[in-house]
C-alpha cells in the first residue's frame, strides 16, 4: 500500500500544515490514491514511516500501523481533520499491558484521536487553530469508570494522564490501586489530620486524577510512575441562593515514591468561592468573580502552623457594583459607581497549633476607578494593607 | 558540583503538566513542562550539544518564581508550592532511577528545602542532592542594617556542607524588581538598587556564597543618580564575581522580533546570573553559561538531530513561553 500524507494533498493550499501541524509528519498506508473520499477518511497510520516521533506510540501499542477513520473537510477555506482510531479493542489490550497502574482488568477502553483545524489564510509559520493527537484511556474506579487523557508523548520522558470528574462518588479504598503494596492510598490519606472533618461516613467525590509517568521505548518499553495526584471533595455547595457557591471544597494529595515501602504524600485543602452572574444564576462554570482559598495543615517540624490564605480573582475586570447586582439582584443600587473595580482582596493567616493562637494575619484590598468623594481628584487607585505579627 | 538557576515564571503544580503544540512535541525535547525542565536539570542528551554544558545531573536546582499562597515574608508557604516541589523532586528522582537502574544507593538522591514566602505569592525552590550535600539551614534574609525585609521580594538562602570535603557554602535565590520607567537613564534603577542592598544580608557576609536568579539587570548596567554619577548593581558586593560574559541575554521575547539578529530576535535582555564569592573557582576550570534553549534546540527525532532554530524559530519561541520567559543559568565546577 502506498504511503500518503496530508501534505501531499493539502500542503500547497494550507501552508501552515507542513511546518506547524502534526499532520505534516503523519504518514498513512492507504488504498488507492487518497484516503479521503468525499469527506470520509479511511487509512492506517504507519508508525514507522511517520518517523521517530511516533516510536513511543509504537512501543506503547506494539503496533506498526493503527487504522483511523473520520472526516476531512475544507469548508470555508479551512482544513478540518477529525480522525479516531478504528481498532480500539486492540489498543485497549495493548495499553492494558503497557501501563500497569491502570492496566490489566482495570483498563476498559483506549483510543486515539487526531484533530486539526488549519485555515488556508495561515502563513507557513503560523499555528493551526487546533492541532492535537490525543490518547484516551477509560478504566475502572470503584463501581464506575474514569477516562484519562494526554497528548501522545513523542520522546522518552514524562507525560501525564489527566482526568476531571463530576458527581463521581468514591470511597478511599476505591483508589487503593493507585498505590500498590501494603501502604495503599487509604493510608496516604490525611484522615487523622482532618480531625472531625473526616470520618468513615463522609461522602467523597473524586474531582481530579493525574498520573505522572516516565516512559522509555528503548532498549525495551518501560513505564515508571513518578507521582499521582488526586483531588477529592465536594462541588457546587450553595451558600446564598443561586448566586454564591463554594465550588469546590477539596483535599488534594500528591503522592511520590509510589512503589517504595513508604510512599510520600503531600496534601492540603483548597476551595473556591464563586459568584455567578445575576443573568445566569447557578452557572458556576463561568462566574463573574472567584475567591480562592488555600489551607496548609501542620506538618512539624518544618511546618508547625496551620495556614490559610485567600486571593480574589476578577477575570472580566467587573466593577464592584456587579458584585452587588450578582448577590442582591440587578436593580440593587448602593450608590457605588460603575467605574470602581476591586482588583485585589487577599488575606493570609497563620495559627500556631501548639498555643492555639493566631500568630500572623494580613489582608490587602486594592481598588481602582474614580471614588465617590474623590471624584474631583485624580485618585485612580486605592489600596489598604494590614499586617499583624505576634 | 553543578548548580542550575532558573526563573520558571510563576511555576505551580498545574503548569508542570502543561504541554506543547503537537508539532513541537515531535522534536522530542519534552512531552510537557516538567519533562522539559527535568531534561535540562538532569543533563539529558537533548541538550548535550550545548557548548560547556555537561550531561551531569544538577546537585542544586534553584527555582525562581515558585508560586505559593500568602505574602508574609518568611512565612509558611501554602497552596501549590509544596506539591510543586514534591512533584519536581519526584521527577528528578525518577530520572535518577532511569540513569542508575537497580542501584539502591545512587550518587544523586534529591530532597528539597522547605520553601518560605519571599514576597507576594512567591517563593524560591531549592532542590539538592542529598547524596553529596548535607543541608544545614535555610532562611528568608533581611537587611541586617535595619532588620527590614528586602523589598519587594527578599532572598531565600540555604547553607550546605559538601559531604566529601566538609566545606560549607550558601546558595541564595532572588527575584529582583523589574526595570521601571523614568527614562533611559533610570530604566534599571529598581533592580540595580535592589542588587545594591544584597550586601546587607547574612549570605553576603559569609564565605562561599552564590547569589542567583533573576536580577533583572546585567552587572554592567548603570543608572545615573542625582549627583550625575553612574550607579552599578554590585558595587557593594565586594569579592563577588561572575564568569558570564557581560550582557549575556537570558530574557525571552514573547514573539520573534526580526528587527534584531539572533539571538536578540528571541532574547531581549541580560537579566539572569549567578554571582559568587568563592575564591577557589577559576574561570579556566569553571563552566558558567546561560543555556540558550531556543537557539540550541534540535529535532531529537530527526536524522542526525539537526538544529531547528533556523527553520522553526517561531514554533520554538512559542513553546518556550509555555515554560518561562527566562533561560536557565548553569555553573559547574
Amino acid at each position: 500500500m502506498p504511503n500518503w500524507s496530508f501534505t501531499d494533498q493539502y500542503g500547497s493550499a494550507y501552508p501552515a500544515l507542513a511546518n506547524n501541524s502534526i499532520l505534516g509528519i503523519l504518514v498513512f498506508d492507504i488504498q488507492g490514491s487518497s484516503p479521503v473520499s468525499g469527506t470520509s477518511f479511511t487509512g492506517s497510520l504507519d508508525l514507522a514511516a511517520s518517523g521517530t516521533a511516533l516510536s513511543i506510540l509504537a512501543a506503547l501499542t506494539g503496533m506498526s500501523t493503527i487504522p483511523f477513520t473520520g472526516t476531512v473537510t475544507t469548508t470555508d477555506n479551512t482544513l478540518t481533520v477529525s480522525l479516531a482510531s478504528a481498532n480500539n479493542d486492540a489498543l485497549t489490550t495493548a495499553f492494558a499491558a503497557s501501563i500497569p497502574i491502570i492496566g490489566g482488568q482495570l483498563c476498559k477502553n483506549a483510543s486515539l484521536t487526531i484533530n486539526s483545524v488549519i485555515p488556508a489564510s495561515l502563513a507557513a509559520d503560523d499555528f493551526p487553530t487546533t492541532d492535537t493527537m490525543g490518547l484516551s484511556i477509560t478504566f475502572s474506579i470503584g463501581s464506575g469508570t474514569g477516562t484519562v487523557t494526554a497528548q501522545v508523548p513523542m520522546s522518552n520522558g514524562f507525560f501525564t494522564l489527566n482526568a476531571t470528574f463530576q458527581n463521581f462518588g468514591i470511597g478511599l479504598s476505591d483508589l487503593n490501586f493507585l498505590v500498590p503494596g501494603s501502604s495503599n492510598f487509604s493510608t496516604c490519606f490525611p484522615s487523622t489530620q482532618l480531625g472531625p472533618y473526616y470520618n468513615n461516613k463522609t461522602q467523597l467525590e473524586l474531582l481530579a486524577l493525574s498520573l505522572d509517568l516516565y516512559v522509555t521505548a528503548t532498549p525495551a518499553l518501560s513505564i515508571a510512575v513518578s507521582g499521582i495526584g488526586v483531588s477529592v471533595g465536594i462541588t457546587n455547595i450553595p451558600l446564598y441562593q443561586q448566586a454564591l457557591y463554594l465550588d469546590p471544597l477539596a483535599i488534594w494529595i500528591h503522592i511520590t515514591n509510589i512503589n517504595s515501602a513508604t510512599p510520600t504524600p503531600a496534601w492540603g485543602l483548597e476551595g473556591k468561592f464563586v459568584l455567578c452572574n445575576y443573568q445566569t444564576p447557578g452557572n458556576t462554570a463561568r462566574p463573574d468573580f472567584t475567591f480562592d482559598l488555600e489551607m496548609a495543615f501542620p506538618n512539624p517540624p518544618s511546618q508547625p502552623n496551620f495556614s490559610l490564605s485567600g486571593s480574589f480573582d476578577n477575570p472580566y475586570n467587573q466593577p464592584v457594583s456587579q458584585i452587588v447586582s450578582d448577590l442582591l439582584g440587578q436593580a440593587t443600587d448602593l450608590g457605588i459607581g460603575n467605574s470602581i473595580t476591586l482588583e485585589k482582596f487577599d488575606f493570609f493567616t497563620d495559627a500556631d497549633v501548639t498555643t492555639g493562637t493566631i500568630s500572623d494575619f494580613e489582608f490587602e484590598i486594592a481598588m481602582s476607578g474614580q471614588f465617590g468623594i474623590f471624584q474631583q481628584f485624580s485618585l485612580e487607585s486605592f489600596s489598604l494593607t494590614v499586617a499583624y505579627s505576634a | 558540583m553543578k548548580i542550575v538557576s532558573w526563573n520558571l515564571r510563576n511555576i505551580g503544580n498545574t503548569k508542570l503538566t502543561n504541554t506543547f503544540t503537537q508539532k513541537y512535541l515531535g522534536f522530542g525535547l519534552g512531552n510537557d513542562v516538567a519533562d522539559y525542565v527535568a531534561g535540562l536539570v538532569m543533563g539529558s542528551n537533548r541538550w548535550n550539544a550545548v557548548p560547556n554544558l555537561t550531561t551531569n545531573p544538577a546537585d542544586i536546582f534553584i527555582v525562581i518564581e515558585l508560586k505559593t499562597g500568602g505574602k508574609k515574608k518568611g512565612g509558611a508557604v501554602s497552596g501549590t508550592c509544596i506539591p510543586t516541589m514534591n512533584n519536581l523532586m519526584a521527577r528528578l528522582t525518577t530520572m535518577v532511577g532511569q540513569r542508575y537502574p537497580g542501584n539502591p544507593n545512587p550518587p544523586y538522591q534529591y530532597q528539597y528545602v522547605t520553601p518560605q514566602i519571599i514576597g507576594y505569592h512567591e517563593a524560591v525552590g531549592i532542590i539538592f542532592n542529598n547524596a553529596s550535600l548535607q543541608f544545614n539551614a535555610s532562611a528568608v534574609l533581611r537587611n541586617t542594617q535595619n532588620n527590614n525585609w528586602i523589598t519587594p521580594r527578599s532572598v531565600f538562602a540555604a547553607q550546605f556542607t559538601v559531604r566529601a570535603n566538609n566545606t560549607s557554602f550558601n546558595v541564595a535565590g532572588l527575584h529582583a524588581p523589574p526595570p521601571g520607567g523614568g527614562g533611559a537613564n533610570l530604566k534599571y534603577r529598581p533592580p540595580i538598587d535592589y542588587s545594591n542592598v544584597l550586601h546587607t544580608t547574612t549570605a553576603a557576609a559569609a564565605a562561599n556564597t552564590f547569589f542567583m536568579g533573576d536580577f533583572n539587570t546585567d552587572p554592567t548596567y548603570t543608572y545615573t543618580n542625582g549627583a550625575n554619577q553612574p550607579v552599578h548593581p554590585f558595587t557593594n558586593l565586594n569579592g563577588f564575581r561572575t564568569f558570564l560574559t557581560p550582557v549575556t541575554l537570558s530574557s525571552v521575547r514573547t514573539n520573534v522580533n526580526n528587527a534584531f539578529n539572533p539571538p536578540a530576535n528571541y532574547l531581549s535582555d541580560a537579566y539572569d546570573n549567578i554571582v559568587f564569592n568563592v575564591p577557589a573557582l577559576q574561570q579556566a576550570t569553571t563552566r558558567q553559561i546561560v543555556v540558550d534553549m531556543i537557539g540550541q534546540s534540535r529535532n531529537m527525532n530527526g536524522m542526525n538531530t539537526p538544529n531547528v532554530s533556523g527553520t522553526n524559530l517561531k514554533l520554538l519561541v512559542n513553546a518556550y513561553n509555555t515554560v518561562s520567559d527566562h533561560m536557565p543559568v548553569v555553573i559547574e565546577f
